[in-house]
């Protein structure tokens, strides 16, 4: 091998679900999640790729999305997880990049309701995992 | 820190899909706009990462996500299986292409038809793809 491989840099985190409620057009905080954790960026140029993967369980026809608060700014997915059944327990997953400034940030869970007239709910049968990676972007 | 981390060189592209149809054959995901990922190295593979989701107008109906990268498909492994008609379901795959040369390749989005009846996607789907310029680790 003509290089030498390095460990990633790579934050993750994972919660099963503690019982929480999304209402019509909210936009709250994921509580199971908690709000002690931290992100550290190690440099200017580089990007951050952000990947959740996340359950939930709908009322009626309804869709949501799902991201992280990281020091004070929301960062969203891309993508909407859209509901068909009530009461079903979904799995979904997504991601995105984006430019950031290097430093230490702070990590929250987000969820926001974005379609349909019913609530979301999420309890200890979900899950929300999120990973946080400083990342070369190569997409021209 | 004993050592000095270093980035991965990755690519990302995710997109809300537009409105489409898949019955036959293989096809360009809808929304989907060309993009270019650049490799670094001949001696490295890449770790694709695709997620997607659509719905299908009937059940046992099945499809695959996937890529062209420089022109030729790479597909997810797996199939993703509808149980349930008219109800947008979300699947997640990888694979490893090997054999891709240093330089810019171009990168489209691509949804096979493998069985079953028509599958629809529309603002409500998502299609996400990733791909990894990885060392070599036993394939």
């Amino acid at each position: 091998m003509s290089y030498e491989p390095r460990p990633d840099v790579l934050w993750e985190y994972s919660v099963q679900g503690t019982s929480q409620t999304l209402n019509v057009g909210a936009t709250i905080y994921i509580s199971a999640f908690g709000d002690s954790y931290s992100f550290t960026k190690l440099r200017d140029d580089t990007n951050i790729l952000l990947q959740i993967d996340a359950s939930c369980y709908a009322n009626s026809v309804s869709s949501c999305q799902w991201g992280v608060n990281l020091g004070g700014t929301d960062l969203w997915c891309v993508g909407q997880m859209w509901f068909n059944e009530t009461l079903d327990h979904r799995y979904w997953s997504s991601a995105c990049q984006t430019t950031w400034a290097a430093g230490t940030y702070t990590v929250q869970g987000r969820w926001r309701h974005t379609a349909g007239g019913s609530a979301m709910n999420f309890n200890s049968d979900d899950v929300f995992s999120v990973t946080l990676e400083e990342i070369v972007n190569n997409r021209a | 820190m004993a050592y000095d981390p270093l980035p991965d060189s990755v690519f990302e592209y995710s997109l809300a899909c537009s409105s489409g149809t898949l019955s036959t054959g293989t096809i360009n995901v809808p929304g989907f706009t060309q993009q270019t990922f650049k490799k670094y190295r001949d001696d490295t593979n890449i770790l694709m990462i695709v997620r997607g989701s659509a719905w299908a107008n009937s059940i046992s109906t099945t499809c695959r996500w996937g890529i062209a990268l420089a022109g030729t498909d790479y597909m997810g492994r797996g199939l993703h299986y509808f149980n349930t008609t008219g109800s947008h379901r979300y699947w997640k795959s990888t694979n490893t292409i090997t054999g891709i040369a240093i330089g810019s390749h171009t990168v489209m989005g691509r949804w096979q038809y493998i069985s079953g009846g028509t599958m629809s996607c529309d603002s409500n789907d998502l299609f996400s793809v990733i791909l990894r310029e990885v060392t070599p680790n036993g394939i």
